[in-house]
């Protein structure tokens, strides 16, 4: 089968975006803990790739215009997401646009601290917004630990992400 | 906006390399939450939130005018490339001018022209009837004390750091412990008779080019301060409005 790449293993988190297949260092550190699979594959056989693997329950990660391949598996596979992030999300399109109140699964959109979220943000239901300090061009490349650390944090919690449960303890 | 001061550092026990990229992020983070009109988090290398949301909003579209302590070169390179102002205290005119000189040819390259209300300049002053009276009433007060001259290892481990930068032999003399009378000739305070602090008044701006003054009482004398506040008022300030 081609049009992926898989690392690591755990709960399956499908990842889109421009570098099709090629990890980024982001991708390496969360494959420490869970089944990471890049898809480079044409919306209409994203469907048939996740069947194939077998997997019946997936979170995403998205970049760029990966975002509207992400949304638009959500729309079709809503029982099978988890929850959704997208890292500098590209303009999305009026018909996709339309349909994002449809979308239940949580959404963290991640952009670039000098990006304004005007008119970049989705309207979505269950939409959180952040922003990436230092993120250069490519936030998963300049700050993949900060990336790692939030998807996890966002895709295990969800919605209950807004309340740290890092510890304050400064020496034990 | 500061960066702080480094016994600021000592105190908080906030280690002093870091202080310019903290206050980078932070002043990319405070401008972003003046603006921003919808709750977000905060992804950053020195500060993580994970929903802001202020609230008043500030009155000024986008937000208000920004200053930021200028008297390093870095600092003059990091608000001309933010469009900011900068403000001047505790260094002296002669060190503010060649900084303000510095602040300007880094915002011309990055393709803006600083005015006058973008420089401000902080000086203490006490004002007397006579030039003699003004420097009596300093002279009786104490010398400065600063946690950071008093230990040799606070100041050997702040300036180790690389906390004060390139100019670091600049930086580090700007508020070292002078007469008075040589703290009036680099301007570092205005003392004197009205006469003589409106000429004091005009070099700053002459000389560094700064549209805003920041006055502080030099002194806690009493009913002297009382006086001096008055003077300032009645003798100097209208006279500066027609510099």
């Amino acid at each position: 089968m081609s049009g992926f790449v898989e690392l690591g293993s755990g709960a399956a988190i499908l990842c889109f975006g421009p570098r099709g297949v090629t990890p980024a260092p982001a991708h390496t550190l969360l494959a420490e803990t869970r089944r990471v699979i890049l898809v480079d594959a044409p919306g209409s056989k994203v469907l048939g790739l996740i069947d194939a693997l077998g997997i019946a329950r997936f979170d995403i990660l998205a970049e760029g215009e990966g975002a509207a391949a992400a949304l638009t598996l959500a729309l079709a596979r809503p029982d099978g997401v988890g929850a959704i992030v997208l890292a500098a999300p590209d303009p999305l399109g009026p018909e996709l646009e339309g349909r994002l109140g449809e979308i239940a699964a949580p959404v963290l959109t991640l952009l670039r601290a000098t990006d304004d979220a005007d008119g970049k943000l989705p309207a979505l239901k269950h939409g959180h917004l952040m922003y990436v300090y230092d993120a250069g061009d490519d936030m998963l490349r300049a700050r993949p630990e900060a990336l790692a650390f939030i998807v996890r944090e966002f895709l295990e919690r969800r919605e209950l992400f807004i309340v740290t449960r890092e510890s304050g303890v400064v020496l034990p | 906006m500061m960066r702080g001061t480094p016994n600021e550092y000592v105190t908080y026990n906030v280690n002093p390399s870091e202080s310019r990229a903290r206050f980078a992020e932070a002043l990319t983070l405070i401008r972003r939450a003046w603006t921003e009109t919808q709750p977000f988090g905060w992804l950053g290398r020195y500060y993580q939130y994970r929903a802001i949301s202020i609230w008043p909003r500030p009155v000024q579209k986008p937000h208000p005018p920004i200053y930021m302590s200028g008297s390093s070169p870095e600092a003059g390179e990091f608000a001309a490339q933010n469009r900011i102002g900068i403000g001047f205290a505790f260094t002296t005119v002669p060190m503010a001018a060649k900084a303000a000189t510095h602040y300007r040819a880094a915002a011309h390259a990055a393709g803006w022209e600083p005015t006058p209300e973008h420089v401000i300049y902080r000086a203490m002053f006490h004002v007397a009837p006579s030039d003699e009276e003004a420097f009596a009433d300093l002279s009786r007060l104490p010398p400065r004390v600063a946690l950071t001259d008093q230990n040799a290892a606070i100041s050997e481990a702040v300036l180790d750091s690389g906390y004060y930068g390139a100019d670091v032999a600049t930086q580090a003399r700007r508020n070292a412990r002078r007469e008075l009378a040589e703290r009036i000739e680099l301007g570092q305070i205005i003392v004197g008779a009205p006469e003589t602090a409106l000429r004091q008044v005009r070099r700053i701006r002459d000389e560094l080019g700064a549209g805003v003054l920041d006055l502080v009482v030099g002194a806690q004398l009493g009913e002297r301060t009382l006086r001096s506040i008055e003077l300032f008022g009645t003798k100097v300030l209208p006279r500066m409005r027609e510099l």
